[in-house]
């Protein structure tokens, strides 16, 4: 993004009090990381120390990034606590495997998340924002890797 | 348009009715979470061809969540003088059958769940009919009042989830909504809605149980001219999606709720913290709120009443801490979310240094009812101590997990049942009600009543109302770890026992689970407890060891197992 369009983003959040983290969020959504420009020229436009855009920036590692992230494809898995009675954690191995299996290191982004909300499909996985459960997990990851 | 009458607020009522209870077919499509995931939006758009197709008069409605996941994607049928029809499992395949034998009049049988002629409207306590007679033809289909699933449950926070269209402020208000709101800015004054809060004996829904009433009449007191109402939406929980189903299925009912509380406090600003990564929520509070304004129920000089509330909805960033009061309020202020300790009370001091006060999502849902039927009412449903309902999400090993709400003082073995109970083949062994900070319960317990005191007499704590149902599969030592490293991945790190202790602890526990645990753990594992639950800053530190209290105090021998004979019963440590 540059310094320009980031103007436009901080303006449009101008009347919110405490922005800093919605203004995150539109970067994020947008460049799918945090660049060190933008998080100095944030520093010099809301009058905050760089180190205090920095340490918010670190601090939620789940929602931003520094650098951009990888592969194209997120593969969660839920690792709620529903899930992991249901033997969640057999399903991140067993989704390792076929990653491993067809070479789709990649393509696809394997990350553990705390709870997809959705219990009834314990152990759940989502692959692009779409749940699935653990068979329709896999095959989808074999059709992802034979598009390709 | 904006409202700022009685009659204005009738028009909307009436404009609302016409949609629920329409001339043609209305088909209602639970399209929440697991809805989704199981077809909800094929079946949506399979209606809508299907009704083009077969040249009827009808309308497809996408609702949020009535409950039963496991018979999603779930379809309800409202046709004029007819009551309605619960479907379950209706795939997009099934549809045009379905609506071909509605069009004769002669609906199928199959996937048919129960009937509904008459329900009473939570909120008012009106009734709202379908139908005053049932049809010969569907006579034997059972009411769903009567229902196994139904008949235990009382919905009041739930009240209009799955029957109205999240996105229609005209249906929120066709089934009652908005008349509290009138109500308290009209007819009561703040002092009036704060008693009746308090003796309704309303307990915070997010885990603390702090008599609502007494918390706002803190904040009504606090010295300050500029005082918050907060909704803490951070649901953080491993393993419950409780919030953001209520927020997916009937938005105004929490910002109604909040814009009373801000009246109540003499606040004249409002938050919501959302925890990120819901789209789906965050659309449709936002859209609810943007109504709100739109009609003159936000903003300035509400209702004509004189009183002006701005909300504002604000997404997290993630991190379970973030649900910590102080911390939330960080979030909110777009620092890093870090609870602070709390020597002056949020109360006093809290966003941005103005009083503060704060509920969850569960709570706000509750004061538009207790506004309109009064605190008699309220206090009558549950138990002396806690009274109302609970809304608990039932997971892990049972047959069909759901959403559901229950009066205070239902048996938790009962509640476990609503879910379907266990598979067969399996048999109790534990469970867990309220995250991490509730430890977990052994199979014995069952019999406890619903309630906040019951539970924490037991050693445990309502919390939020995750049930986690576990059988003898899972092993208390993989439990305590699990949870272990979920709270040592999301300490914050500020104090020491915290950042230290769960690290330590989880360590201790791990070793056990791969059996290099020694005898003297046990002692080492308790030390370590007592200095976190002393030590820490808030409660995420403070209540963490409570997973490995709990399970030594009920489950000590199978800790001597994995340390004495290095076997795991469950086979679930790699041991």
């Amino acid at each position: 993004m540059d310094l320009k369009k980031l103007d436009d983003v901080i303006d449009r959040h101008r009347k919110e009090k405490g922005a800093l983290i919605t203004i995150l969020h539109d970067i994020q959504r947008e460049d799918g990381f945090i660049a060190d420009e933008a998080m100095t020229h944030l520093s010099d436009r809301l009058k905050l120390p760089l180190s205090e855009v920095f340490r918010t920036v670190s601090y939620f590692g789940h929602a931003f990034t520094l650098q951009p992230r990888p592969a194209a494809h997120a593969v969660k898995v839920c690792n709620g606590t529903a899930c992991h009675v249901r033997r969640g954690a057999e399903v991140m191995s067993e989704l390792k495997e076929t990653v491993e299996k067809e070479g789709a290191e990649a393509l696809c982004r394997l990350e553990a998340v705390p709870c997809l909300g959705c219990c009834t499909a314990a152990p759940a996985v989502e692959i692009d924002g779409k749940l699935l459960d653990r068979e329709a997990a896999k095959m989808t990851i074999i059709k992802l890797k034979s598009e390709k | 348009m904006k409202i700022e009458s009685a009659q204005e607020l009738n028009k909307l009522k009436d404009a609302g009715e016409k949609l629920l209870l329409p001339g043609g077919i209305r088909i209602q499509v639970g399209t929440s979470r697991c809805g989704v995931a199981r077809g909800a939006q094929e079946v949506v758009a399979a209606f809508e061809k299907e009704l083009t197709a077969q040249g009827l008069e009808g309308r497809v409605v996408r609702v949020g969540c009535i409950g039963m996941c496991h018979e999603e994607p779930l379809v309800e049928i409202v046709m004029p003088g007819k009551p309605k029809l619960t479907y379950g499992g209706i795939t997009a395949e099934l549809v045009p059958a379905l609506l071909k034998s509605l069009a004769k009049g002669k609906p199928q049988k199959k996937n048919l769940l129960y009937r509904t002629n008459q329900e009473t409207l939570a909120v008012n306590g009106r009734a709202f009919t379908y139908a005053a007679k049932t049809p010969a033809e569907i006579k034997s289909i059972p009411a769903a009042e009567d229902s196994d699933f139904l008949k235990p449950q009382l919905r009041i926070a739930m009240r209009n989830a799955g029957a109205i269209d999240p996105m229609n402020i005209e249906e929120y208000a066709a089934r009652g909504g908005y008349a509290a709101l009138l109500k308290a800015v009209t007819q009561m004054k703040p002092e009036e809605i704060i008693d009746t809060v308090t003796k309704a004996n309303l307990r915070g829904r997010g885990g603390g149980g702090f008599p609502t009433g007494r918390k706002w009449q803190a904040c009504r007191e606090a010295h300050g001219t500029h005082k918050y109402v907060l909704c803490n939406c951070s649901e953080g929980d491993p393993g419950i999606g409780m919030h953001k189903s209520i927020i997916e299925s009937d938005p105004h009912g929490i910002v109604e709720g909040m814009i009373i509380g801000g009246y109540a406090i003499g606040a004249r600003e409002g938050y919501i913290y959302l925890h990120h990564g819901n789209p789906g929520a965050k659309e449709k509070l936002q859209h609810a709120i943007d109504q709100a304004y739109e009609y003159g129920l936000l903003g300035d000089n509400i209702l004509g009443s004189g009183f002006s509330f701005s909300l504002t909805l604000k997404e997290g960033a993630g991190g379970y801490v973030c649900g910590e009061s102080t911390a939330l309020m960080a979030t909110l202020e777009g620092r890093a979310g870090e609870p602070r300790p709390k020597y002056i009370h949020t109360a006093e001091k809290g966003l941005w240094d103005g009083p503060t006060n704060l509920n969850n999502v569960e709570t706000w849902c509750n004061i538009a009812p207790i506004i309109m039927r009064g605190a008699e009412w309220f206090s009558a449903i549950g138990t002396k101590t806690s009274a109302g309902t609970k809304v608990i999400s039932i997971s892990g090993n049972v047959n069909t997990p759901c959403l559901v709400e229950v009066p205070m003082g239902t048996p938790i073995a009962d509640i476990i049942a609503l879910g379907g109970g266990l598979p067969s083949g399996s048999t109790l062994k534990a469970f867990q009600l309220g995250g991490p900070p509730a430890g977990i319960l052994p199979a014995d317990q069952a019999g406890i009543a619903l309630g906040f005191d019951e539970l924490a007499a037991a050693g445990s704590l309502l919390g939020s109302g995750g049930l986690i149902v576990m059988d003898q599969s899972t092993c208390v030592v993989d439990m305590a770890k699990y949870f272990l490293s979920f709270l040592e991945k999301e300490s914050c790190g500020r104090c020491v026992p915290c950042r230290e202790g769960v690290k330590r602890m989880r360590e201790v526990v791990e070793g056990i689970s791969i059996a290099t645990g020694k005898e003297e753990d046990i002692a080492l594992l308790n030390e370590l407890a007592e200095c976190l639950s002393s030590a820490s800053l808030c409660d995420l530190g403070k209540s963490a060891p409570q997973v490995v209290v709990s399970t030594l105090r009920h489950f000590m021998d199978e800790y001597q197992t994995h340390i004495v004979q290095q076997v795991c019963p469950a086979k679930r440590c790699s041991m």
